[in-house]
């Protein structure tokens, strides 16, 4: 039987993971699969298990030492262990299961019932609380010597007698899933008017797209009324769902998203996946200067990130053609190797650095981590041109019609009134066809080149398009969802 | 050493009906014998030695000795179970004469334990009731009360039976009230016997015993001529009586408290003061060795579950006011305090009532027998206490003899059933959530989502009143017990049959501070500030804060929570307490049932927490929240004065049956005298603000770590659980970590 996995997967070799303790994870019926690849089997490998051992409801699904056969372990049970005859530690992939509906536990391997065991429920044990974890048992130092995907923990018996043709999907039974395969980013948008509101209610957003993984950056577009107070307040709703020292951005006329047209904030949550390293320099009337700051900044940091997909954003008070002239300083300090983007507010515009809000200053930030930039910027001065460009460029820079994550940068849409209504604006950021999450902001002036490889510029186009593919060979963090 | 030997030191032996006659025969002795080893030593090998707390030495090595073998579990390991059956005609009569006769089985056929050296024997020796089961008869047995003793102690067993005799001479009884009668007196007939064998195996000690040895076993014989049949003349044969009035009830499963010991121990140790005919030291002596065998059911196998080896709900109460609102605090009072001092003994846990005219001198001791932590005294504000009770309506008079059931729960003592029934009021925020269905009703204000909460609140109350209404009209049958409480034999009833004076079933709930602080927190967040909407948050509370880890620890910062003397959690606090207490006093007393309000949690925050979701507040599935009426455990941030002003703000006069504060205080910031002097200021705050109970356990947490890392290093260390303290190393991992995540306060 062939089972490949699905995207990536984690290597439980090198590190497990877990969730908080739930109660549901452990009441039958139960179902629990996952793939497996073990290399290993002089000692237990471990698939999966939740609470600790000495727990009544503990139960672990693993493969015995030396045999490498598929076993379950409830200890709240007699009998509490169930092994099969199946061998699955031989280096091969395999799709292993437990059902379990409180008096029968059944093991599967490669869709097929290798154990069958009634067990009696025992007395004198306690309950344990303790996390479902993946390759391990909490208060062990028990692992698993191979690699694992599509672990799925359900509360309901599933049909195990056919092998995943897909990732699975978060369904109502799903107590627990793992995909093992990044999360970019997660986006938010808000038409609340209250800034604090709106802040909170993109941010919340953004938290939920993003699942279990950890953010690394939060950029945030906006076209609040209002000054600095009112950016203060947007600032401190998205603090509650993100450390506001990660947020990042600026002012202009609103946020790019799929959430359709008219919202007043847009939070980009940008996932583990990245490194993000941040400058930030006065204007104090010199782009160019204020370019050369940045890169400088960044440059003695950037050195050590080579190997890594890298990409540059630039961003603040330079409205064009004051942008061209940051992105030159910019590239004539920090070189040309790596991607340029961004866009600038309108003339006197408020920045967003690591949560404070600042006026008459620029922004760099360089995001490195293991994935692909694709790149291309049109140019546009109607609404039917402006449809069209924006078709182009994201087709360019999305040729298999997604990205894991696509960001764009308009300076023309809303440039002057009635240059794109909002009718239309709701149609073209439904983005139909494309997969990924997308994130851009209305602003005046944007930065970016035609692809990747040339000169970035900040005058001569009105659309960009960035793309952000994950590197195929890069290891996985794990992302899991569970309700 | 040989046989023979061993069981004339160590008599441990079970008499049968002859035994009276005098002839005297080994019974269940094999296995006795083997869990009571001649000498200490032997006795004490690989359970290592006990910590005894820096403090004067003021008994006798035999005493400290005889302590040292209790605590270790030797008596309790050495419990058999009952070595006699029903006969088929015994099972055939009625249930109340089917268990008198158990009773006379148990006095006959129990084996007898005395110890040289003791100067108060008898023991409860049926494993059967250590396990909260009625020896020989198998019924349910009782707990969670305190029976009359102060009256069975001036009365004597032949007073008790006048007053049967008397009733049935008046007449108009139905045949089964004769039954329930004559079941009492056979119950009267069988202590009778079991005192007659202990006073036969004292005289055959005495008789192969010689020098101190045998004047002792004839000193406490002497003593048993007398008591408990008749009121004592000394103090010590009223402690020998209240003893076997207690150990007698405990031999056939039922767990009473003691009641107030000084009140009823007191007079007679001030009349042998007062005629030179004891010392204090000796009369300490005598008292420690009630306290000693208070611990002969430690190691019991199979007892106490997971919440330690001493829940056998023997609470002492000391001090505070009599009917005529004297104060009872006299030399017996001290007595106690310096016994549970010295030997570290937590299986009579104290609870002191103070006032706002407690002497000095006994807030000193209270303060300086706490600090050596163990949790074993802790206080009553009993101006509180009886102000409630009156506000139910108990005459002063009464209200101020309350004791407790032997745990916290406050009652009127020899007159009063008592039950409780918790529960999880934390359910009823969780349920209006939805976080167990997974649909949120739409709650457009606070005050909707707060109706919706209490609505599932009221459901509950009214289920339980209904549910009291027919409490207590039939039960097991109980003629021992009922033999000291009121009314029992006026009416011919029992305890379970509506026979004594009071019937008090409580609701108690639990989480309520868990419950105060989520809709502290709910109401901020998606009522006031709009951070998020109930939907979303409840989703976030269904995935146990998965990914929402920043949003959970924020919450943990931002806000104060109950515990901290601040003024708007303490006020959602308050609300909380105030509704639910109103509405169970919607029906005070109904078919002859009280209802008072409660707070607790016991232990049940351990088994709750499997069933809980997230909380509002920042906890994740599976935590164990709040205990009884104490902050959530590491939300109480500044100190244990602000935790103190937050908890009286409560009024307490609301919930008659009581609500409790749990402190674990460091034990650095008690040291000296200056620890001294806070600890009391502590107890005078508690007082002054209108507290209602609460026990300080001096702990260091690290040392709890290490002790549930190397149990063996901590035989003894004992610790506050609830209304009861236990050794620590006897509690499982649940209780233990329940214990070890209390916050730790330090004081200023």
């Amino acid at each position: 039987m062939n089972v490949q996995p699905f995207g990536r997967t984690l290597d439980a070799r090198k590190r497990h993971v877990t969730l908080p303790a739930n109660p549901d994870y452990n009441a039958p019926p139960l179902t629990v699969e996952c793939l497996a690849r073990l290399f290993g089997h002089d000692s237990f490998n471990i698939l999966v298990a939740s609470e600790p051992k000495e727990s009544a409801t503990h139960w672990e699904l693993y493969t015995y030492a030396q045999s490498g056969c598929l076993a379950a372990y409830l200890p709240g049970y007699t009998p509490a262990e169930i092994v099969s005859g199946a061998a699955v530690a031989d280096g091969q992939w395999h799709y292993c299961a437990m059902t379990f509906d409180g008096r029968t536990v059944k093991l599967y391997v490669d869709g097929k019932e290798v154990a069958s065991e009634r067990v009696r429920r025992r007395t004198g044990v306690a309950s344990v609380a303790g996390p479902l974890c993946v390759g391990h048992v909490a208060g062990t130092t028990l692992g698993c010597d191979g690699e694992l995907d599509e672990v799925r923990v359900s509360s309901v018996i599933r049909q195990t007698q056919a092998m995943p043709m897909q990732p699975y999907e978060d369904d109502r039974d799903t107590l627990a899933l793992w995909h093992f395969d990044p999360v970019f980013a997660g986006v938010g948008a808000s038409r609340e008017t209250d800034p604090f509101r709106a802040g909170a209610d993109a941010a919340l957003q953004a938290r939920k797209a993003l699942g279990a993984a950890e953010a690394s950056a939060v950029l945030v577009f906006d076209c609040m009324d209002g000054g600095a107070q009112s950016r203060i307040r947007m600032i401190e709703g998205i603090g509650w769902f993100f450390d506001t020292s990660l947020v990042f951005g600026c002012s202009g006329f609103g946020p790019i998203t799929r959430h359709g047209s008219g919202a007043t904030v847009g939070v980009l949550a940008l996932g583990e996946e990245f490194t993000v390293l941040s400058a930030v320099a006065d204007v104090a009337g010199d782009h160019r200067a204020c370019g050369r700051t940045l890169a400088t900044t960044l440059r003695g940091i950037e050195e050590s990130r080579k190997g890594l997909g890298r990409l540059v954003l630039l961003m603040g008070d330079c409205h064009v053609p004051a942008n061209d002239a940051l992105v030159q300083g910019f590239s004539e300090s920090f070189g040309e190797n790596v991607p340029v983007a961004g866009g600038s507010c309108p003339q006197d515009g408020l920045l967003y650095y690591k949560g404070v809000v600042r006026q008459s200053a620029n922004l760099a930030l360089l995001l490195a981590g293991r994935f692909a930039v694709q790149m291309a910027m049109g140019a546009a001065a109607t609404a039917d041109g402006i449809a069209s460009s924006r078709r182009e460029i994201v087709a360019r820079a999305c040729p298999s019609d997604g990205a894991d994550l696509l960001l764009l940068f308009d300076c023309v849409s809303r440039k002057q009134e009635g240059a794109i209504t909002a009718p239309e604006e709701a149609r073209q950021q439904q983005f139909k066809g494309l997969s990924g999450p997308v994130f851009g902001f209305y602003g005046s002036g944007e930065i970016g080149a035609e692809a990747v490889g040339t000169s970035a510029r900040g005058v001569g186009g009105h659309l960009v398009a960035v793309a952000l593919t994950a590197s195929p060979d890069s290891p996985a963090p794990p992302p899991p969802h569970a309700r | 050493m040989g046989e023979t030997e061993m069981s004339r030191r160590e008599f441990v032996k079970a008499t049968g009906a002859s035994a009276v006659g005098g002839a005297v025969f080994l019974l269940g002795a094999e296995s006795a014998l083997r869990a009571a080893p001649a000498d200490e030593s032997q006795a004490l090998a690989g359970w290592g030695s006990p910590w005894r707390p820096p403090c004067p030495k003021r008994l006798s090595d035999t005493t400290r000795a005889l302590a040292h073998r209790a605590i270790s579990g030797e008596h309790g390991k050495g419990l058999v179970p009952a070595p006699v059956e029903l006969s088929p005609s015994d099972r055939a009569l009625s249930p109340d004469l089917r268990y008198a006769r158990a009773v006379y089985l148990a006095a006959q056929h129990a084996p007898l334990r005395i110890l040289p050296n003791e100067l108060v024997v008898g023991s409860a020796s049926l494993l059967e009731a250590a396990r909260h089961v009625t020896p020989i008869a198998g019924d349910p047995s009782t707990s969670h009360t305190t029976i009359g003793f102060a009256r069975g102690l001036v009365e004597g067993y032949n007073g008790i039976r006048r007053r049967i005799a008397e009733r049935k001479a008046r007449g108009g009884l139905t045949a089964k009230q004769t039954e329930f009668l004559r079941a009492m007196e056979t119950c009267l007939d069988a202590a009778d016997v079991w005192r007659k064998r202990y006073l036969a195996a004292l005289h055959e000690l005495a008789s192969t015993s010689s020098g101190k040895e045998r004047a002792n076993y004839l000193r406490v014989a002497r003593t048993l001529e007398r008591v408990p049949n008749d009121p004592p003349r000394t103090f010590h044969e009223a402690v020998q009586s209240l003893w076997f009035l207690w150990a007698f009830q405990r031999l056939m499963g039922n767990w009473s408290g003691i009641g107030r010991i000084d009140e009823m121990l007191g007079p007679y140790l001030k009349a042998d003061l007062a005629a030179k005919r004891l010392t204090l030291d000796e009369a300490r002596e005598i008292l420690a060795h009630f306290w000693i065998k208070g611990c002969e059911w430690i190691g019991v196998p199979g007892a106490g579950g997971g919440s330690g080896d001493a829940q056998f709900y023997q609470n002492v109460i000391l001090a505070g006011v009599n009917a005529r609102g004297q104060e009872v605090a006299n030399e017996v009072t001290y007595l106690v305090l310096d016994i549970v001092e010295e030997l570290h003994i937590s299986d009579f846990p104290i609870a002191v009532r103070l006032n706002s005219r407690t002497p000095d001198r006994l807030l000193r001791r209270v303060a300086e027998v706490q600090k050596h932590g163990g949790g074993i005294v802790a206080v009553y504000n009993e101006e509180k206490v009886i102000a409630g009770l009156e506000k139910m309506g108990f005459p002063t008079e009464e209200a101020r003899c309350f004791a407790n059931d032997g745990c916290w729960e406050v009652l009127i003592p020899g007159k009063t059933a008592f039950s409780y029934v918790p529960f999880d009021m934390l359910s009823h925020v969780q349920n209006a959530l939805g976080l167990h269905t997974g649909a949120v009703p739409n709650y457009p204000t606070f005050e909707a989502f707060y109706a919706a909460v209490m609505d599932g609140v009221r459901r509950h109350v009214d289920w339980h009143h209904a549910m009291a209404d027919n409490w207590c009209t039939q039960g097991p049958p109980t003629p021992l017990l009922s033999l000291l409480v009121d009314d029992c034999i006026e009416k011919a009833c029992g305890y379970y049959e509506r026979g004594a004076r009071y019937y008090i079933l409580s609701p108690h709930a639990g989480g309520m501070a868990d419950v105060a602080n989520s809709l502290l927190v709910i109401r901020d967040l998606v009522y006031e500030r709009r951070v998020l909407g109930l939907q979303d948050f409840a989703e976030i509370l269904r995935g146990n804060w998965t990914g929402q880890e920043h949003l959970r620890r924020k919450i943990a910062r931002t806000f104060e929570f109950y515990g901290n003397d601040d003024d708007a959690s303490d006020a959602m606090m308050q609300r909380v307490f105030h509704d639910y207490a109103a509405m169970v006093a919607t029906v005070p007393e109904r078919k002859g049932v009280l209802r008072p309000a409660g707070i607790s949690t016991f232990g049940r925050q351990i088994e709750w927490a499997s069933q809980r979701a997230a909380t509002a507040t920042g906890q994740h599935a599976g935590t164990y929240l709040a205990s009884n009426c104490s902050p959530t455990p590491g939300t109480d941030l500044h100190g244990p004065t602000a935790v103190l002003r937050s908890y009286c703000k409560l009024d307490f006069t609301q919930t008659p049956n009581g609500a409790t504060l749990e402190l674990k205080i460091h034990p650095e910031s008690v040291k000296g005298e200056k620890g001294v002097a806070a600890l009391v200021g502590l107890l005078k705050g508690f007082v002054a603000l209108g507290g209602w109970y609460v026990h300080v356990d001096v702990m260091d947490t690290d040392l709890l770590r290490d002790a549930q890392e190397h149990p063996e290093k901590y035989p003894n260390l004992s610790v506050r659980i609830a209304g009861w303290s236990a050794r620590f190393a006897t509690l499982n991992k649940q209780w233990q970590d329940m214990v070890i995540e209390r916050t730790q306060q330090f004081m200023a």
